[in-house]
């Protein structure tokens, strides 16, 4: 196992649902009433992919924030960003294919998903590391990576020619992220 | 006022995303394709509206194609009407031929066509994302992610051979496309340009790079006289360009290839004409010349010619594209189909006619009024 991207991934603790919210306040008992969905339900239903490397959720791994996700409920458009814990363009492919495809096994068609990496997530990931004297060339490099590789994965994921060939029958990257979303 | 109305509509029987349809040269039959594998030929039928006595189009289906292993991305019509071209992400080609028997099926009053399918072209290493036939009908390009322009010849026997295998882009090619009267390619491409290829002692080699999208170039269509072009990008734009011919190059402007006799130049663009990715783009070969273009908004917009009054300008600068008409963005049917819509087409037979596909499994048939 000493090719993982990151063999010592921080894990954050799960919030309990009864502190983010009311569960009951989230359902109209009146069945005419049409649901609106809220980043709640959205974070629900990707906090538990796990990553394609280590049995933890995206949420344990602070991959996935309920605040990182945005609803525009009236033209129904959901952005979704999430912050890959390594600079690797292959890994935070299947966290944004795995995140792509179950929103949209889950939501209604008439939702437009877009599922990016997270604007300038990577600098405070930097900034650290610089605290522990690390070359600065070397920052430097990772810096570099950290936007080519951002920039590859919100092309390669916006783009959804790719996204179903990815996902197509018999492919080997839709049996991975079957694996990660437990299907 | 409403100038795109839904005439027609095609619900059953189609893949959950249709990805492509192409009109046959006849404007008679309808083919579409998509994520079910499955290649859908579409008949129209008049029917009498028990109602209101008033005819009405509908489309049958009159055959169904099966032979891919995964989705088919986009399909031609050879010149003549009698094959079929379709190029699917399993990386290959499949040629069908429609069976003469047709005109006795046609008399029986059987609404079904028979199709063989008479040869499958392999070599493309991944997905094969477009197909297009010249207008001779003997050559073939297939593009693909793999980032080659593969340009094929049919003999008479309709055998086919690989001339040439070109590279240039330097990512996914998402269309080619070839020029409505000479041997000039184009192609479009994940690299935000687009490339013209051209014979050049055998192989075919890029003769002009169109560098102006800042995003994916997803589709492209020639003008009737072929000496304009308009392009749709994932940067949410529709650009036209114009062909200058003649060597009074400008360095500054964007074809890369000095040496070339013609230039294309980007002549106007429409920034936002989409709110989200424009994936389809289309150019009527008839007397109105309109332009379509949609995306991922599910909005349908048509472009139409300014009102021509400057016709004494037009001689002032030869160097300018003699082609300066300028267009207009005339409307926007928003929420023209249910979800992306991911090809729109003119019908080459009927001024004002086009048909749409997407993710809603729909085909609808629109016409301009």
């Amino acid at each position: 196992m000493s090719d993982l991207s990151n063999p010592n991934p921080v894990i954050y603790s799960v919030e309990d649902d009864g502190n983010l919210f009311n569960q009951q306040e989230r359902f109209t008992e009146d069945e005419d009433t049409v649901d609106d969905f809220d980043v709640y339900e959205i974070f629900d239903l990707v906090r538990d992919i796990t990553d394609p490397e280590h049995p933890l959720s995206l949420e344990q791994l602070n991959v996935v924030r309920h605040e990182n996700i945005k609803i525009e409920k009236d033209n129904n458009f959901i952005r979704l960003y999430f912050t890959p814990t390594v600079p690797h363009c292959s890994m935070a492919n299947i966290i944004g294919l795995s995140i792509k495809e179950k929103l949209a096994r889950s939501l209604p068609q008439r939702f437009k998903v877009d599922v990016k990496v997270t604007p300038g997530s990577h600098s405070s990931e930097s900034s650290g590391m610089s605290n522990n004297k690390v070359d600065t060339f070397f920052i430097l490099i990772i810096i570099h990576s950290f936007i080519h590789c951002k920039f590859i994965v919100n092309k390669q994921l916006g783009d959804k020619e790719r996204v179903s060939a990815a996902l197509d029958s018999n492919s080997p990257i839709l049996s991975v992220v079957n694996e990660c979303i437990k299907i | 006022m409403d100038r795109i109305k839904e005439i027609s509509i095609i619900r059953d029987g189609l893949p959950s995303k249709v990805w492509y349809l192409a009109w046959n040269p006849q404007g008679t039959l309808l083919a579409s394709c998509g994520d079910d594998k499955s290649i859908q030929i579409w008949k129209q039928v008049d029917v009498v509206n028990d109602v209101d006595d008033q005819q009405q189009q509908q489309w049958v289906m009159a055959a169904k194609l099966d032979v891919h292993e995964k989705t088919v991305r986009r399909i031609a019509w050879s010149p003549d009407g009698k094959l079929i071209a379709a190029a699917s992400f399993d990386a290959s080609t499949s040629i069908w031929e429609l069976s003469d028997d047709m005109n006795d099926n046609e008399n029986n009053n059987n609404d079904s066509l028979e199709f063989n399918h008479i040869s499958t072209l392999e070599g493309h290493q991944y997905e094969v994302k477009s197909v297009a036939w010249d207008h001779t009908g003997t050559l073939l390009a297939t593009c693909s992610r793999d980032k080659s322009i593969w340009i094929w010849q049919m003999d008479e026997e309709k055998e086919f051979e690989c001339l040439s295998i070109s590279h240039g882009h330097g990512q996914d090619i998402k269309c080619v496309l070839w020029h409505p009267t000479e041997e000039i390619l184009a192609s479009a491409s994940y690299d935000d340009t687009i490339k013209m290829w051209q014979d050049t002692d055998g192989d075919w080699e890029s003769i002009n790079t169109l560098v102006g999208h800042e995003s994916t170039v997803w589709d492209i269509s020639f003008n009737r006289a072929g000496d304009r072009l308009v392009s749709c990008s994932d940067d949410k734009s529709v650009i036209l360009w114009a062909l200058v011919k003649g060597d009074h190059s400008d360095p500054s402007q964007s074809s890369s290839s000095s040496s070339s006799s013609y230039q294309w130049k980007q002549s106007q663009i429409f920034e936002s004409s989409h709110s989200r990715t424009i994936y389809s783009v289309d150019w009527s070969k008839d007397q109105y010349e309109r332009i379509v273009s949609t995306g991922s908004d599910d909005s349908i917009v048509l472009y139409e010619k300014e009102v021509e009054s400057n016709n004494n300008n037009n001689n002032n600068n030869n160097n300018n594209p003699d082609t300066t008409t300028k267009y207009k963005k005339s409307y926007q049917k928003l929420n023209a189909h249910n979800s992306d819509v991911n090809c729109i087409r003119w019908c080459p037979t009927r001024a004002g006619i086009m048909a749409s596909c997407g993710d809603d499994s729909t085909i609808r048939i629109w016409k301009i009024i």
